[in-house]
């Protein structure tokens, strides 16, 4: 696998960089014409109404973000694994989802795994110059504000919210809350990518970003890629506030999920290969019975009885248990 | 075992677990339950989200059901918290088990069961376990049932089957033959099953259209604690989040308190106090729930406006 060429050092010092020219016209327009077949199904994602690619259409595009994403590790951290494609559009792009991003790190999927790369590249966007992603560098924050940087190195899911003169930074996986007196912090150091369709932003996931703007009509997708070595943990699903349980709840199903797949495992920590496994077998069969049953979601019975019979198929030797 | 009346209902709850109380409720009452769950959207398709009762017949019937559990059971004082209705349509299916919604909040509360006048039967059957009974012929189950809740129990190829929800685990058990173990209990219309949340209990509404409520009651020197809400597997969390806003507001008190342990009138303090500020918010925003955003900054803000009181309570 060759990697595209990029200053990949970036992404350790700044925390992103910008790949040109990463998708090629076909990849670009089959990925506009999956994001107009997933406007057809209900949402996944109740949160963000933001439709996901399917599990089957990442794997074109595997190889190409493997290589770019081994070129962006480092020693200590290695993305190896390519699981999530989520479209996000501004405006109303042919009748699309809109959403109001300020300042944040990602939520959802650092519930599960904390560390892991976002290759954001816009499919449609008629100026380079307007309706992409602002990002702000660690270099940036750590010049200004160094120990800022230190506790918001490597987390995610924090939201930012202006307040009386100052900047708050509320983290929902670890509860806390960071104030700084100056209300215009992030926009200090904010830094805007000129990027066109097809062009990569590669940021890790305790980067903070916002949508730059939404006047004009840009889709892009995001395509998240993880380490095979981490080990994800029951624990860290449970360590909620309120704002968490809230995320988390609005997709009742897929966090149901989760948790299960430690049920079937038995066992609070375990690899997230093995976690992807049982998730996914799980996701199979809940969906077999859903349309067995004509549709209807599996009432709390049901559902355990499902994840007991898992548990104990891996138990007797299935998905990798014994 | 003899059902009692009057002293001796204490004994039986500690002894035995439950106790058997007459006419508890009376006619009106009962039939303001009724018309209470009728009024109610359907809910009778899966996952079935749990029906709880309106707070104006809770208003009414939670003194006197207070004042029963305060007769019954030594201090402190009772404070009755939800009722969630049961129709027969779905905890039949349940079969043998302890309650799960108020174990979520609660690990040591009174569960007031109370039939009301629906379907077809003449009473109500009800069939329960009593622990030292259970202690004796199941003493693995004893051990597992013992202080837990949110337990169900499945036959399963010759073996028994305690899903242990707050536990995430499934303990697999020699058979037991709890029908035969348990007590079946008749109630008339009005009578109500006071038992300890630890207790087995099922439906034996075989008509299948019968119709229950059950009320959580708490003493009022309760303690509550973040660490007994969320420690959850999926089960737990799939039914907390199918009661998202309830349970919710449940967490961020903890939030807002910036403590994992409160007093429950404390609580109870804060949980009224969030529970206002939302309604305000929703009348000013004039939206018929808050989104992510807008319910966290009611957080932030009752958070520090807790700070602010707390400080200058100190400096006073």
């Amino acid at each position: 696998m060759s990697s595209p060429s990029a200053p990949w050092q970036d992404v350790q010092i700044k925390g992103y960089a910008v790949v040109p020219s990463f998708l090629d016209a076909p990849e670009i327009s089959g990925l506009i014409a999956q994001f107009e077949k997933a406007q057809q199904r209900p949402h996944q994602n109740l949160n963000f109404e933001t439709p996901f690619l399917p599990h089957g259409r990442l794997r074109p595009f595997t190889n190409k973000l493997l290589a770019a994403a081994h070129a962006a590790s480092s020693s200590t951290q290695i993305y190896d694994r390519l699981r999530i494609g989520i479209f996000y559009a501004t405006k109303l792009y042919r009748k699309a989802y809109t959403n109001d991003w300020n300042w944040h790190t990602d939520t959802t999927v650092h519930y599960v795994d904390p560390n892991y790369l976002n290759f954001w590249v816009p499919l449609v966007k008629p100026d380079r110059q307007r309706s992409g992603l602002q990002v702000v560098g660690f270099d940036a924050l750590e010049a200004r504000h160094p120990d800022l940087a230190h506790s918001l190195r490597g987390q995610g899911s924090t939201r930012v919210i202006q307040r009386d003169g100052s900047t708050i930074f509320r983290d929902t996986a670890r509860r806390m809350t960071i104030a700084v007196a100056d209300p215009n912090l992030l926009e200090g150091l904010a830094h805007t990518p000129t990027l066109g369709p097809g062009d990569c932003l590669v940021m890790r996931n305790d980067v903070f970003h916002r949508t730059q703007d939404k006047e004009t009509d840009r889709l892009a997708i995001s395509f998240r890629v993880f380490g095979s070595t981490t080990v994800v943990s029951r624990q860290a699903l449970m360590d909620m506030g309120s704002a968490k349980f809230n995320n988390m709840a609005r997709v009742r199903p897929a966090f149901a999920r989760r948790f299960a797949a430690f049920q079937i495992a038995g066992c609070d920590q375990i690899s997230n290969v093995l976690y992807d496994t049982l998730h996914d077998e799980l996701t199979k069969r809940e969906y077999n019975l859903q349309l067995a049953g004509g549709g209807t979601e599996l009432d709390d019975t049901d559902f355990e009885q499902l994840i007991y019979e898992l548990a104990q198929e891996y138990r007797g030797g299935a998905f990798g248990g014994g | 075992m003899a059902l009692s009346a009057g002293d001796s209902l204490d004994t039986d709850l500690k002894v035995h677990g439950f106790s058997v109380v007459s006419n508890a409720l009376s006619v009106a009452e009962l039939h303001s339950l009724s018309t209470d769950f009728e009024s109610m959207p359907d809910a009778s398709r899966p996952p079935h989200p749990p029906r709880f009762v309106s707070t104006a017949p809770r208003q009414i019937i939670a003194p006197k059901l207070g004042a029963l559990v305060e007769k019954i059971s030594s201090p402190p004082r009772a404070r009755v918290r939800s009722g969630i209705y049961q129709p027969a349509e779905q905890t039949a299916k349940v079969g043998w088990h302890t309650g799960s919604i108020a174990f979520f909040s609660f690990p040591k509360y009174l569960n007031v069961w109370i039939p009301l006048p629906s379907g077809s039967a003449p009473n109500a059957t009800i069939g329960v376990v009593d622990p030292s009974v259970l202690r004796r012929e199941g003493p693995e189950l004893a051990e597992i049932a013992e202080q837990n809740g949110s337990l169900r129990l499945v036959a399963s190829e010759g073996k028994l089957v305690a899903y242990d929800n707050f536990h995430r685990r499934y303990v697999e058990l020699p058979r037991l033959d709890l029908d035969k173990l348990g007590v079946r209990l008749t109630l008339n219309w009005g009578d109500a099953l006071i038992m300890r949340n630890d207790v087995l209990h099922r439906s034996h509404d075989e008509r299948g259209d019968g119709l229950a409520v059950s009320f959580c009651v708490v003493g009022a020197d309760t303690i509550m604690r973040r660490d007994h809400l969320l420690n959850m597997g999926a089960s737990k969390f799939r039914q907390m989040a199918q009661l998202r806003a309830r349970f919710l507001r449940e967490i961020a008190v903890f939030d807002i308190a910036q403590s994992d342990h409160l007093p429950l009138a404390e609580y109870d303090e804060l949980l009224a106090e969030l529970i206002k500020r939302e309604h305000d918010a929703l009348q000013r925003l004039k939206v018929s729930q808050l989104d992510y955003d807008q319910f966290d900054d009611l957080v932030y803000e009752l958070t520090n406006d807790l700070r602010r009181r707390c400080s200058s309570e100190r400096l006073g």
